[in-house]
């Protein structure tokens, strides 16, 4: 059982850790608006490029 | 091809081709708004809005050039400094404000306002909240100015405005973050001491070393200390702050549970004897936080939409250089005109005030004649005609004529001004009810220090080394925490449910008055009636002419081919059934008498009786001075129109159901005649008319007094806003004016008055979800109270305990969000 006195510090380093980074996100503002994130993926940020490979890429097949 | 603009899902108006190329596709638009703003989205490669958006967007605003370019110019007025310094946040050579974005309807838009204007060049950041609509931008001036960038979001139509959070919200932005904080300290602390505390439960069981239980007792001291410190602040704060005022409140036990199990617990780490309630303490802090945070939450995000309605308007005026109080220039008819900000207007400036516009200042008419709408002050929606030397009012709207105006004094001391500090007063003033649960708490909170103090006295007689524990055992299993989720929870899920129906709830008290109210009182125009008129019969008086036959359909599209030129109030219902392929030419408005023009080729005239008639040809035919307008030609009458303010469609029901269990009273400032035969026709019980805004105030004082009645207020006119402080609860209807909908506890967004019977159905349901809550954290304590003072609960059995009855109720509380 003496193993608990390694693990039990590891656990509660993490969370330390854990409510740093919380502290951080919190004091970034991500938790201001929880709808637009959510939708974020959806969007392509570099859709114009994609748009015009497509278009040649479709050409290409057309020739 | 389907019927509806592809942007704004509304129908088109026949006669009306207009498309626009959207990935590869002719899509049909309803108005040339639309149109443009389609195109500017396409010309962005913004065309994934559509994919993605799951809502329609906002009509298009269908302004012509003209408005357009006087819409500019005010969005021009922004960047001057004077006004700017009220908004703007400044930083080196960099400026940042923050602007409500009218027209966000869901995470779409959002993504296509930031897309459309981070390619603007001299903007730094744009962050655009979609559940706030607002957006945080900052630029660099020197390359950008704030009217570009007002003007960018316009251009893919939305309206955006300067705005400033008030102090309210500034904290209320504060206190959320911090909440996050100690939920997130607690929440995950909690875990860690749940995680242990499972090995201590074994460990009781199987048989664990001393000095590995002793380990395990210290960890979970240690993690705990946050928990109690930062985490239950709050209940501390409150528990003091409410001993100060010399009353109780559930505060105060919640604070004494935690301090007290807490500190005996440390004590057994310490002395390596007893028990330790560690994880209780955690659990108990963490489920009430919740509590709080969600009620906060809900609170919080009602203050933000209402505080979105108070955009910071820049009344603008159009002033005329004046030298020594006479017109410059006005023998060579062209006055020199200036725009700017109505606040810097003061007594004796001359302003110019075109049909259309908001008039800025209390002042004098000088010349012009013209019909005003005083809606924003009376109610009343029919103009009243002015003429010079009569007084004008600010935020009062000017319809269909070219006045000049001199101001009489400032607008910190207009009448409008008055009236809002009126309101601001009597809101101070407010009456209110003693709430449920803090009367609960009182008693509660007794019985329980109470039986502690008699408990620890018993044992300490007869078996003091454990008098300690047996105390304490009844503090930590007789928790209040069922109890203090039982109000916060049920009022949390019943805004929700509200929210979700379009009713938004502004002041927390309102669940708990609602039920008990047995009067309404109604404001008369805008709120029982839409405030908005409507054709309500046409007579047709002859059906054919030299040119042809006429039916009654064609007879409308003629009239509002005419009338959409003219600002008047009776001009807007024809709107309708507008038919493009109807030709105009050579229209002209007539001031206070109506529309002349040509309509596919024939001339027309629309108007009142008294204008397009003879004195002989009137009383030949008195019916048609009864007629809202007269449509005429080669001098003969075609038509007559009767148009009325419109009831809304559920008024009758809704006042039927009310006159079952209240009295309903109607308080207007219209004639007493007109409120009469509205009052007769909704059977409301008693009507008074011709009110001011304070008489108002009166007769509702005179109710509350004489009949010891309990009066909710519905309106929705800055003349409600004094009444809506003296009533219990005051609901505003969302197409009322802001100053109503921010003095308002309850907003109708959804314009329905048939929301008030579920606000009422809603509330009553809420009252016996909390009741049931109390009802079941009483049975409980009443339970295990005998058994913690005999000294049978161990803190396995207070924990499960705890958790079962606080679940209970927090699920309980849920049923409310059921249809």
């Amino acid at each position: 059982m003496s193993i608990i006195y390694i693990l039990i510090p590891i656990a509660v380093l993490l969370t330390v850790l854990g409510i740093y980074l919380f502290f951080w996100a919190v004091k970034t503002e991500q938790f201001d608006d929880l709808e637009k994130q959510g939708m974020s993926i959806l969007f392509d940020d570099e859709h114009e490029k994609k748009d015009d490979k497509k278009n040649t890429s479709n050409k290409n097949n057309n020739e | 091809m389907p019927n509806t603009c592809f942007h704004c899902d509304e129908p088109i108006p026949q006669g009306i081709k207009l498309f626009v190329n959207i990935s590869q596709k002719q899509q049909p638009m309803c108005c040339i708004g639309c149109q443009a703003v389609a195109q500017t989205i396409v010309d962005n490669n913004l065309t994934q809005y559509y994919q993605f958006r799951t809502e329609p967007a906002h009509k298009g605003s269908d302004l012509v050039p003209e408005q357009l370019q006087t819409q500019l110019k005010k969005n021009k007025l922004l960047d001057e400094a004077v006004l700017q310094s009220e908004f703007i946040y400044q930083e080196n050579g960099s400026k940042e404000a923050i602007l409500t974005i009218d027209g966000i309807s869901c995470a779409a838009c959002a993504w296509l306002i930031e897309m459309q204007l981070s390619k603007l060049k001299g903007l730094l950041s744009i962050s655009v909240n979609a559940t706030t609509q607002r957006a945080t931008v900052k630029w660099q001036d020197d390359i950008i100015q704030l009217s570009e960038i007002l003007n960018a979001i316009e251009n893919i139509g939305y309206q955006a405005l300067p705005f400033k959070a008030n102090e309210i919200e500034l904290r209320n932005k504060v206190i959320s973050k911090v909440f996050i904080k100690r939920l997130g300290i607690s929440g995950i602390l909690m875990m860690q001491i749940m995680m242990i505390a499972i090995g201590l439960y074994f460990g009781a069981f199987s048989g664990m070393a001393e000095h590995n239980k002793v380990y395990m007792r210290w960890v979970s001291f240690i993690l705990a200390i946050p928990i109690v410190s930062y985490g239950a602040y709050p209940f501390y704060v409150g528990a003091i702050n409410t001993l100060k005022l010399k009353r109780l409140s559930m505060d105060v036990p919640v604070s004494i549970a935690i301090i007290l199990a807490f500190s005996a617990s440390a004590w057994a780490t310490v002395t390596e004897q007893g028990e330790v309630y560690f994880e209780s303490v955690s659990m108990f802090t963490f489920l009430l936080l919740i509590g709080k945070f969600l009620e906060f939450r809900a609170r919080s995000h009602a203050a933000q939409v209402s505080a979105n309605l108070l955009k910071l308007m820049p009344m603008t005026a159009t002033k005329i250089a004046t030298k020594g109080g006479e017109l410059i220039g006005l023998r060579d008819n062209a006055p020199e005109e200036t725009l700017i900000a109505a606040k810097q207007l003061v007594a004796g400036d001359i302003v110019l005030i075109k049909p259309g516009e908001v008039i800025p200042a209390d002042g004098l008419i000088i010349s012009g004649h013209s019909q005003i709408n005083e809606a924003m002050l009376t109610g009343e929606q029919t103009p009243v005609a002015k003429a010079p030397n009569d007084n004008v009012f600010a935020g009062t709207i000017n319809s269909d004529g070219n006045l000049t105006v001199r101001v009489k004094q400032p607008s910190n001391q207009s009448f409008l001004s008055q009236l809002i500090r009126l309101s601001e007063q009597s809101q101070a003033h407010k009456p209110k009810l003693a709430q449920f649960s803090d009367t609960v708490a009182q008693y509660f909170v007794a019985i329980i220090l109470v039986t502690a103090i008699g408990t620890a006295i018993y044992w300490q007689l007869h078996l003091p080394e454990e008098a300690f524990w047996i105390t304490l055992s009844v503090l930590v299993a007789t928790c209040p925490c069922a109890l203090s989720l039982a109000t916060p929870t049920a009022l949390t899920c019943a805004t929700t449910r509200l929210n979700n129906d379009g009713i938004m709830i502004k002041s927390a008290h309102v669940m708990e008055t609602m039920p008990n109210i047995n009067c309404f009182a109604f404001d008369k125009t805008g709120t029982l009636t839409t405030g908005e008129f409507s054709i309500a019969e046409v007579d047709m008086i002859i059906n054919s002419d030299s040119q042809g036959k006429y039916s009654s359909q064609e007879v409308l599209a003629i009239a509002s081919a005419l009338e959409s030129f003219s600002e008047h109030p009776l001009a807007k219902p024809f709107t309708l059934h507008r038919d493009f392929t109807y030709k105009t030419d050579a229209v002209s408005v007539q001031s206070g008498r109506g529309v002349i023009g040509t309509v596919n080729g024939k001339d027309y005239k629309i108007g009142k009786a008294s204008w397009l008639l003879s004195a002989k040809e009137q009383a030949k035919q008195p019916s048609y001075l009864n007629a809202s307008c007269l449509l005429v030609t080669e001098n003969k009458v075609i038509a007559a129109f009767y148009l009325v303010d419109k009831i809304r469609t559920d008024a009758k029901a809704l006042i039927n159901t009310l006159n079952n269990n209240h009295l309903t009273i109607m308080l207007s400032g219209d004639n007493q005649f007109a409120c009469e035969k509205l009052a007769n026709q909704l059977s409301i019980a008693q009507c008074y008319g011709n009110l001011s805004a304070t008489d108002k105030m009166a007769v509702l004082k005179q109710q509350q007094c004489s009949k010891d009645a309990t009066v909710a207020m519905i309106g929705d006119g800055v003349n409600d806003s004094p009444v809506f402080g003296a009533a219990h609860v005051s609901i505003a209807m969302g197409c009322g004016t802001d100053i109503a909908k921010s003095g308002a506890d309850v907003i109708l967004l959804n314009n329905k008055l048939s929301s008030i019977n579920t606000l009422i159905r809603i509330s009553e349901k809420t009252k016996r979800i909390i009741f049931q809550n109390y009802l079941w954290a009483f049975g409980y304590n009443a339970i295990v109270l005998p058994l913690a003072v005999s000294g049978f609960i161990t803190p396995y059995l207070a924990v499960i305990g705890m958790s079962a009855s606080s679940i209970l109720v927090i699920s309980n509380s849920l049923r409310l969000l059921k249809k």
